[in-house]
């Protein structure tokens, strides 16, 4: 339903905001704000829902100064779009908070919330979903990641991450050797 | 893309937590990336097992190519068991099986030898980077193509027919720290000789039952083995949109099926007295639970339900409208309980609940027994007391049965009561009497009532009345 994200949603947010102020201001490093509702907040992230608790919300923008306005606005995003989306009836049904239950596959709104993103954009979430302890995002941006390294051969995933060989050949090979059932194809 | 290695950047947690979620030839294949990567796979305290058998001419029986296949990914996936550095805390099987050849049962319980059995998934559950501390467990079969199991493309599944043979079984083995069991199309269960009393998995508090096949029985050992499912919280979940006949014997508990099932037959519920009611759950939540549990059949054309005190599952008006459902399918109904000797108004309540929840009945049985009071005391006295009450009654018992076509009701008994019939003044019974309950005025055919004849003024006599004049 919420396909399209940007300036359109923002502001949806914000009148949303207007009509029960339930919403907490969040500042990116580069001093941008952002709205997001408390309640997903609070449900979604341990360090914001410890910092609602605690009362050290700031009305004029809580200071996240590791976070960049990219990052925190797909944080944002993401929060509103749970709060929107229907909870599958386990999650209504059980007790057990997202951040003590077991993994669930990425709903199909999750694939599509980290599949637009740019490689940066899904790193700096990841970080960004780290600092917050947003277990949830996490597990799906994580997963979003095994999935770019599945079925590849490990050059094939040194050239998606740019990650650089570092090995001597002979340690390539002992590590071969010593793993000979992870290379063996049945 | 030239670039920054951002994902080698990333924390060791954060890896390994991508770690998790790769299968484990590829989570092992990454020491080779770089010295950053190194050991990293070993400690990510995952495993996910996954073989997939291929539809080639090995399959056909028999064949030695097809198990030393086998052992080549068992040996692989000890390997991978062995060479973890830290305890094993997510452990998923993963078998994807080709149609039209259905070898997964062949594959992780087979041998070359028909008479010799061999169990994959025991051998990993017994390992011993794996028993003493597997949280989550997951075992799933999956036909070919499909990819995942969301509840979106679960739908797309093509045929749920190519998976009406036997999958694998799964041994109860304890694991101490297993709190979520996931299991897909399972098929039965390996039960240890002497279960009883022995909680195997004593933490487990989630149960994910998805397509899976399990005799009744094999669902109340899973029960007996994880008894924190008997807590409130957890639900059991059981997926089986293809149920036809569900037959529960047990204590009350949260289970719920997690989608309807269409062609739901007959539902039997057995609900026993609870041994130890100051661990159990309170009047309040007993009546949630049961009216939570049969909420999961409303397809139901069959509905035969014993309960240990009907008020157990009597709800009041103000919960009325929270609780009850329909059965609109529902064209018999049939109830068994004890209830209070002196006060009668609580089977009363729930006789109407029911009979309000099923709009069309046709054919109603009642089956009724009382308990006296001062039995409650001693929980081991008073479950054989109930035993032995019980099978007294129904030696004693009035039979009854009327029928919408025959102007006087007749009696169907061995015992001739009929003279005491005469003098019951009134049918009024408060909790019942004056509702509007469709069944009575429209389908409504036939009602057989069973009941121990303690005075003419017993709850099963005023019931008598009751229909007879309502009909």
């Amino acid at each position: 339903m919420e396909v399209d994200k940007g300036k359109g949603e923002a502001e949806e947010t914000r009148k949303v905001a207007e009509a029960d102020r339930d919403t907490v201001t969040l500042k990116s490093s580069d001093g941008k704000l952002f709205e997001v509702s408390k309640e997903a907040a609070a449900r979604l992230s341990t360090v914001l829902a410890g910092m609602i608790a605690g009362g050290s919300i700031d009305d004029n923008g809580t200071d996240l100064k590791q976070i960049g306005s990219e990052a925190l606005e797909n944080v944002v995003d993401y929060c509103n779009k749970h709060a929107n989306s229907i909870p599958s009836a386990a999650l209504i049904s059980s007790s057990i908070s997202f951040n003590t239950a077991p993994f669930k596959e990425p709903e199909e709104w999750e694939r599509k919330f980290v599949d637009r993103l740019s490689h940066d954009a899904l790193f700096d979430l990841v970080e960004a979903a780290n600092f917050l302890g947003m277990e949830r995002l996490l597990d799906v941006t994580c997963h979003k990641i095994s999935e770019m390294m599945k079925g590849k051969s490990p050059d094939q995933i040194r050239e998606v991450f740019n990650i650089k060989n570092d090995y001597t050949k002979e340690e390539l090979e002992e590590i071969r050797q010593e793993l000979a059932w992870a290379f063996y194809d049945d | 893309m030239a670039g920054d290695d951002l994902l080698s950047a990333l924390g060791d947690d954060l890896l390994r937590r991508i770690l998790h979620f790769v299968p484990f030839k590829e989570a092992a294949a990454t020491s080779v990336l770089s010295r950053r990567w190194g050991s990293l796979w070993r400690s990510s305290g995952a495993a996910n097992l996954a073989a997939r058998i291929l539809n080639d001419d090995s399959v056909k029986y028999p064949s030695n190519a097809f198990f030393s296949r086998r052992d080549a990914f068992a040996r692989a996936a000890k390997a991978a068991l062995d060479a973890a550095d830290a305890p094993i805390t997510r452990l998923t099987l993963r078998v994807d099986e080709e149609p039209p050849h259905q070898q997964a049962y062949r594959f992780l319980h087979g041998t070359i030898d028909p008479d010799v059995d061999h169990d994959v998934i025991r051998a990993l559950l017994t390992h011993r980077t794996v028993a003493p501390s597997v949280e989550e467990l997951r075992v799933v079969v999956v036909a070919g193509a499909v990819e995942d199991l969301s509840p979106a493309s679960r739908q797309q599944e093509p045929d749920h027919r190519s998976f009406d043979h036997e999958t694998y079984r799964l041994s109860l083995v304890t694991l101490a720290h297993l709190r979520v069991l996931d299991l897909t199309r399972c098929t039965g269960l390996n039960k240890p000789p002497s279960m009883h009393d022995h909680a195997v998995f004593p933490r487990v508090e989630t149960l994910r039952l998805r397509l899976c096949s399990l005799s009744t029985s094999d669902v109340q050992a899973l029960m007996d083995a994880a008894p924190r499912l008997a807590s409130r919280h957890p639900t059991p979940r059981i997926d089986a949109p293809r149920l036809r006949y569900f037959w529960y014997k047990g204590y009350e508990r949260y289970l719920s099926l997690t989608s309807l099932a269409p062609d739901m037959v007959v539902v039997d519920l057995h609900l026993l007295q609870d041994l130890y009611p100051c661990h159990g759950l309170n009047p309040r939540e007993k009546r949630a639970v049961f009216w939570e549990f049969i909420r999961s059949f409303p397809n139901a054309r069959v509905l035969k339900l014993k309960a240990s005190n009907l008020k157990d599952i009597a709800v009041g008006k103000a919960r009325r409208g929270e609780l009850l459902c329909t059965f609109r399918n529902a064209v018999r109904l049939e109830l068994e309980g004890v209830h209070h000797a002196t006060t009668s108004k609580a089977a009363a309540v729930a006789i109407a609940n029911l009979l309000r929840c099923c709009p069309a009945l046709v054919d109603l049985r009642l089956r009724l027994s009382t308990v006296p009071s001062n039995s409650f005391k001693d929980h081991e006295y008073r479950k054989a007391f109930l035993e032995r009450e019980k099978r007294m009654d129904y030696d004693k018992s009035v039979s009854r049965f009327m029928d919408r076509h025959r102007l006087k009701p007749a009696v169907i008994s061995s015992l001739d009561d009929n003279d005491k019939l005469d003098e019951v003044v009134t049918g009024h019974i408060p909790g019942l009497s004056g509702h509007s309950l469709t069944c009575l005025q429209t389908s409504l055919r036939k009602v057989g009532l069973q009941f121990r004849m303690d005075n003419s003024r017993c709850f099963g006599i005023k019931l008598v009345k009751f229909f007879t004049e309502i009909m």
